[in-house]
């Protein structure tokens, strides 16, 4: 059982987070800006910020599973109390929080009103902060600080 | 009700239930492996009411602020829920 939990939690984390990442940090680089012409595609392209977008809200919503199997494994081995778990945890949940309420609107705005890129700007720093939180998580994980197994 | 406001509303709900179990089970059984399994339940939901009301936008303060109060953030939560989808 904790074997299956630990495989879903860690592909899920892979498969689905991953993707995330990656397309949260390059939505900026694609997103058109009001002073680039829309028909000059070499650099800004919609349809890719489109897709990444897409990719952001759907694969972000699907990698909710990633917290939720992760919280029975912890549930399932008595770890819960452990002091890297919470923080872990109190970190996942913000990087959600970030990306459901903040930086996929952020993306839809940019998508429907371009502005002068100002607002990519904001963005691409959400996004920076998005995948450090991700990088800290991952290490809580491996290290796990104040636990006495690891 | 913007899907933000309805989302928060789910959550604090949830809350509201799991520490209304969880105080119950304290003050009658107290049974060991209902507290073990609703605790850290509990604790997510507080989680997901504290972030979704400190990242959203367009709060009021006394949302977000009601929002992390341990134990009654969830009932308060609903009211505050209540009230910003009037004053919209």
């Amino acid at each position: 059982m904790e074997s299956f939990l630990l495989s879903v939690h860690v592909l899920a984390g892979i498969v689905l987070v991953g993707p995330v990442t990656v397309a949260t940090s390059l939505f900026t680089r694609y997103a058109p800006t009001a002073d680039h012409p829309a028909a000059d595609t070499s650099v800004r392209n919609v349809d890719t910020a489109r897709l990444l977008h897409r990719i952001t809200r759907g694969y972000g919503a699907m990698a909710l599973v990633v917290p939720v199997v992760g919280l029975v494994l912890a549930m399932v081995q008595g770890r819960t109390t452990e002091i890297w778990v919470v923080v872990a945890m109190v970190l996942t949940a913000v990087a959600g929080a970030l990306l459901a309420l903040r930086i996929a609107p952020a993306q839809s705005e940019a998508l429907s009103v371009p502005d002068d890129g100002s607002q990519l700007k904001r963005l691409s720093m959400l996004a920076g902060i998005f995948n450090l939180l991700w990088a800290v998580v991952v290490v809580l994980m491996i290290v796990r600080p104040g636990s006495d197994y690891s | 009700m913007t899907p933000q406001l309805k989302v928060l509303g789910a959550l604090s709900l949830l809350e509201l239930v799991s520490v209304v179990l969880l105080l119950g089970n304290l003050l009658t059984v107290h049974d060991q492996t209902v507290a073990t399994a609703l605790g850290p339940a509990h604790g997510a939901m507080y989680l997901a009411v504290a972030v979704t009301a400190l990242l959203g936008r367009g709060l009021h303060t006394t949302t977000r602020v009601f929002a992390l109060i341990p134990v009654l953030s969830g009932p308060l939560t609903m009211r505050q829920v209540r009230r910003e989808a009037r004053r919209r």
